[in-house]
């Protein structure tokens, strides 16, 4: 290790509760821009959660469905031609609707209304389309009569509703037969589940909103692509749950400002993170000066001091993104159970973070330089 | 010493004190206006988001909205029966009644044939109940039964909307014969008026039924007094609430149950958290770094409040020189956001006021909380 890094690391090191203030002022930074990136990425995940659900090689939809979340249907007698397609083992219709449920504590926490809207997923119970909980208790639970499933994850409005329990869907009092796991997203609130043939009791003209294909073993998955297009009808559209999802978070930014605020909010954490890292170098540097007047006294260049004050910069890029990362997955945590959103640190954020923080500590230590290059022996003295 | 020469004396040196390391100065102004803005942009969306919600309520003149029990807001309606605006008006309270319709339809683009989502909405006859002088003005031009009056401030992706031209709602040709400017974006791309008796033509749905019955009451009549009456006499299925309930439950709605509203509150929270130690961590070095001068002071025999006033000019230094340019380059982005979305998003002297306000509250709270260490300012320790 080099003479400069290891003085670098020792000023650092020799007053420790000094590293862990000037670590959280830089963290402040990393915190800003992990919160705003989580919300963005909170909510182009929950917006795209239906085709990241899917259990599936490929969703069909009809093509006049712009999003996920427009209720455009496919006739169900439509994908059932799908089958026959070389290489589908299975398409599975997945049916959408919103519905009314009543609060069963009778509350009215946010305002006057009992009845909430929440969405309805109705499907075969046999084979899942969507991944929303554990297949086997999935299943068991759909296959009950008269009942349905809750999403744990559903915002609280719709109170307290625990399995056994009966509770009114659209004024029809059905059993909880279960507990899924799902989420809402900006648009809706909750969601519950019911099997298909339960829903086109109730429903006897539903047409599903998709249909999930899913590919026998072995099958190529581009041949399989072109065989559904070449056999889909005009008003069809086949996608793999990526280009779904791609299409979503495209169709997310564009229909509201929240790409642009919640960019600026990381914008402002990397400067608010540069800007910290500058404030504790420069007092670091202007605590020390007397130290650094005696190095260069001693004959020691500027560049071997630059190097210090560099060495300085990037172990506090180091704890000062450690300490926010940690702060930050508590702080997703809490806004993900506040929201109901899949808000979390994920390894491609938490990289491009690291990213960030680093260059903006090196700009930053960079900056400080120039105060050390100022320190002058005589004035010692 | 008076308080205004006190005051003039704090100010320039701390003036000179936090001039004399300009690059130290401009990056602490930088952090302080980045929080700054961030805060202001978030107050200014969130307010333009509450203002907007609400804007097609704002447009009617009502005092009580009939809703199905089911209404959770503006998108999610479900219907209630025409009837019950005749059992309204039988409960003596009702002045007049209003049928508004919602519903979300698929719109084409002609000739291009190219599909976007619309809100189209069907109204009876203004009379007293629309506000709105571009609505009211383009009822009398719904005379023929493919007339629609469309939203100016519509995405671009719906194409033309210019009076005279013609689209498509669902299977049935429209055509625009006027604009009024509502700009719902995040229900859908583009809004369109029609007249009631054709609004069941466009989406195919049951005459009888309507979206939402808005009440006007009769002169003196309390809304209170007519919302029990109302109850009473209206089935189970409707919800009935005055026009200050209905908005303040589609606001609260937006703003704490959606999870926008929340985001949107936390990082105001920590905008202001990050502004004011961006503060604390500048008077904190520079107290450190002046402790002598301060001795020295002191030595001389300065009065504390000069020696305080100091470090809160400082403060207050800090606060004025971050908020001038947070609110030139959130005026820059708030126009922008304006322009691409219609949301009222500006910097006007309210917002301006509050701005003022927030920062100097952050500044003298960063500044309380440093500038007791002046106090440990020793003279004995200077030599």
């Amino acid at each position: 290790m080099s003479a400069q890094v290891l003085l670098g690391l020792r000023l650092l090191w020799h007053d420790k509760l000094r590293l862990l203030s000037m670590s959280a002022s830089v963290a402040v930074g990393v915190v800003i821009i992990f919160v705003e990136l989580g919300f963005l990425w909170g909510i182009l995940d929950a917006q795209a959660l239906v085709a990241t659900l899917a259990r599936g090689q490929f969703l069909v939809m009809n093509k006049t469905r712009a999003d996920l979340h427009h209720w455009d249907k496919i006739p169900a007698a439509e994908l059932t031609l799908f089958n026959g397609v070389p290489g589908v083992a299975k398409v599975m219709p997945v049916y959408e609707d919103h519905y009314g449920l009543t609060d069963p504590d009778g509350g009215r926490t946010v305002d006057s209304h009992r009845i909430r809207r929440v969405i309805l997923y109705a499907f075969s119970p046999i084979d899942l389309p969507l991944a929303v909980g554990d297949p086997a208790p999935m299943s068991a639970a759909l296959k009950m009569a008269d009942s349905f499933v809750f999403d744990r994850w559903s915002r609280p409005i719709y109170g307290h509703i625990v399995p056994g329990m009966d509770v009114e869907l659209d004024k029809v009092p059905l059993q909880v037969s279960g507990l899924a796991t799902m989420g809402p997203d900006i648009v809706n609130d909750g969601n519950v589940f019911m099997s298909d043939t339960e829903w086109l009791k109730r429903r006897p003209d539903a047409q599903p909103i998709m249909g999930v294909v899913r590919l026998a073993p072995g099958a190529d998955v581009e041949e399989v692509r072109q065989r559904l297009l070449a056999s889909a009808p005009s008003d069809v559209t086949v996608m793999t749950p990526q280009e779904a999802r791609a299409r979503e978070n495209n169709s997310t930014l564009k229909a509201a400002p929240i790409g642009l605020l919640f960019a600026l909010g990381m914008v402002a954490g990397l400067v608010i993170g540069t800007i910290n890292c500058y404030q504790v170098l420069y007092t670091e540097v202007s605590d020390h000066l007397g130290q650094y007047a005696t190095v260069k006294a001693m004959g020691f260049s500027d560049s071997f001091l630059n190097g210090v004050i560099l060495t300085q910069a990037l172990v506090l890029s180091g704890t000062g993104f450690a300490t926010g990362l940690l702060f930050s997955i508590f702080a997703d945590a809490f806004v993900a159970w506040l929201t109901r959103l899949p808000i979390q640190v994920h390894l491609e954020s938490g990289s491009l973070v690291l990213l960030a923080v680093i260059a903006s500590c090196v700009l930053a230590g960079w900056m400080a330089v120039r105060r050390v290059e100022a320190a002058d022996p005589a004035a010692l003295y | 010493m008076d308080a205004l020469p006190l005051a003039r004396s704090c100010v320039a040196v701390a003036a000179a004190n936090l001039l004399q390391h300009r690059l130290r100065l401009v990056a602490a102004l930088s952090g302080i206006a980045v929080a700054l803005l961030l805060l202001l942009l978030q107050i200014s969306v969130l307010e333009a988001a509450r203002t907007k919600v609400t804007a097609l309520y704002d447009d009617f003149n009502f005092d009580i909205a009939i809703l199905p029990d089911i209404y959770q807001y503006l998108m999610s309606v479900g219907t209630i029966n025409s009837v019950d605006l005749e059992i309204a008006r039988s409960t003596g309270d009702v002045a007049d009644t209003f049928g508004l319709n919602v519903e979300n339809v698929h719109w084409m683009e002609l000739p291009s044939k190219h599909m976007t989502y619309n809100l189209l909405i069907g109204i009876d006859d203004p009379g007293s109940f629309v506000r709105d002088p571009d609505i009211r003005a383009g009822w009398a031009q719904l005379r023929s039964p493919h007339a629609i009056l469309a939203d100016a401030y519509s995405q671009k992706s719906v194409g033309p909307i210019s009076p005279g031209t013609d689209a498509q709602i669902g299977d049935t040709r429209v055509h625009i014969v006027g604009q009024f400017k509502l700009g719902l974006f995040f229900y859908a791309e583009g809004a369109t008026i029609a007249r009631n008796v054709n609004f069941y033509g466009f989406t195919g749905g049951d005459p009888s039924l309507i979206s939402i019955g808005l009440v006007r009451l009769k002169p003196g009549v309390s809304p209170d007094k007519a919302r029990a009456d109302l109850i009473k006499a209206l089935p189970s299925n409707t919800l009935v609430l005055t026009r200050d309930e209905l908005l303040h439950d589609e606001r609260a709605y937006f703003l704490s149950t959606k999870p926008v509203g929340i985001m949107l509150y936390i990082s105001m929270i920590i905008a202001s958290l990050v502004g004011a130690a961006i503060i604390v961590q500048v008077l904190s070095t520079e107290v450190s770094n002046r402790m002598g001068e301060y001795a020295m002071f002191k030595a001389m025999g300065a009065d504390i409040p000069f020696v305080y006033g100091i470090g809160m000019a400082q403060a207050g230094l800090l606060g004025l020189g971050g908020l001038v340019p947070a609110i030139v380059i959130g005026a820059l982005i708030l126009s922008f956001v304006a322009l691409r979305t219609h949301l009222d998003t500006f910097v006007g002297p309210s917002l301006m006021m509050t701005m003022l306000a927030i920062s100097l509250t952050l500044s003298v709270a960063a500044g309380a909380a440093v500038i007791r260490r002046v106090q440990r300012a020793d003279p004995a320790e200077l030599f």
